[in-house]
């Protein structure tokens, strides 16, 4: 029942919160940029608690740190976005805009190699079917 | 020895979380374990090792005329260059027991790897554990086991050799388990 309430609560928080963006807004595209903003600041959070959750030197944790970098990354392209939008003295962004973009990307390829590695090492599916083998023969034995 | 009434215990549960104190010739009372699981309960399994080094094991176990092959070795004892992750056809060495985060992954995918209903997983030991980490990290490093042993359906057997300073700890430890025996 608790968690009924507090899932409701949230629901009626995030409704009014996407009103409010969406009335206060000069435009549909703002209003979207700053939902896409909300997102990333939550992602960053999320990826901070898992981070320091886990062991220093882990291998998980580096990659959390490179995927952390490319979250940043791309929030900060969200804000030049939204600065653009409004219509600010800052206009000569676009180079800016260039550079995160790509940086983004190139540490999503980091982290996304990174993950590759994880797997190659902690997947044991092709130890797995060697002893099924081995276990299937025993059997007929 | 396991004795006979420790065989019956391990025996009538399907799956359970035991803890294992060793008083005397831990060696032999480690193969004697793995020998029980491997021929009598005829299942794969997983032994994680932060006692000694997977070659040493291995040889133990292979002069003991132990199969092997059906064993998945996590090596958290031997040092690798650079402290990096490495995996071998036979084993996956850690790097150091210290990192619980990468252990814990590597026992998940492990175990959830092998197919079929009997599996094993040989934790030896929680005395390394402790010497690396502190009690409370321990502690609740086991709480975590336990409860992944359950999830993962396997005959979980936490190895720590009897020893006054540990006996706290064990006792704390013994309520996440099924069963606690000395071998």
């Amino acid at each position: 029942m608790n968690n009924i309430i507090k899932s409701l609560i949230g629901i009626v928080a995030i409704a009014s919160g996407l009103y409010v963006l969406f009335k206060l807004s000069i435009s549909i595209e703002l209003a979207v940029a700053f939902l896409s903003l909300t997102f990333g600041v939550l992602a960053i959070i999320w990826t901070l608690i898992a981070k320091y959750s886990l062991s220093p030197g882990s291998m998980l944790r580096n990659f959390t740190t490179n995927f952390l970098v490319g979250i940043i990354f791309l929030l900060i392209f969200s804000l030049t976005t939204i600065i653009r939008q409004i219509n600010s003295p800052i206009q000569n962004l676009v180079f800016i805009e260039y550079f995160l973009i790509a940086a983004t990307f190139l540490l999503f390829v980091i982290a996304a190699y990174q993950i590759l590695h994880i797997g190659k090492q902690f997947g044991f599916e092709k130890e797995a079917k060697t002893i099924k083998g081995i276990l299937r023969t025993k059997k007929r034995k | 020895m396991l004795s006979k009434e420790n065989k019956k215990k391990l025996i009538e549960l399907k799956e359970y979380v035991a803890l294992a104190t060793i008083n005397s010739k831990y060696n032999n009372a480690n193969i004697e374990l793995i020998k029980y699981m491997t021929e009598e309960v005829k299942s794969p399994g997983v032994y994680v090792t932060l006692n000694k080094p997977f070659k040493t094991i291995e040889s133990d176990l292979k002069n003991s005329k132990v199969d092997t092959r059906i064993i998945i070795f996590i090596d958290a004892v031997t040092k690798t260059v650079g402290g990096e992750i490495k995996k071998t056809d036979r084993c996956l060495f850690i790097g150091s027991p210290e990192n619980l985060s990468d252990l814990s992954i590597a026992m998940d995918q492990a175990i959830t790897s092998l197919k079929g209903k009997d599996k094993f997983l040989f934790f030896d030991s929680l005395n390394t554990l402790l010497l690396y980490n502190s009690a409370e990290t321990v502690a609740r490093f086991i709480h975590f086991l336990a409860g992944k042993m359950r999830i993962w359906k396997v005959k979980g057997i936490i190895i720590s050799l009897e020893k006054k300073a540990n006996k706290e700890l064990i006792d704390e430890l013994s309520q996440f388990c099924d069963i606690k025996f000395e071998i």
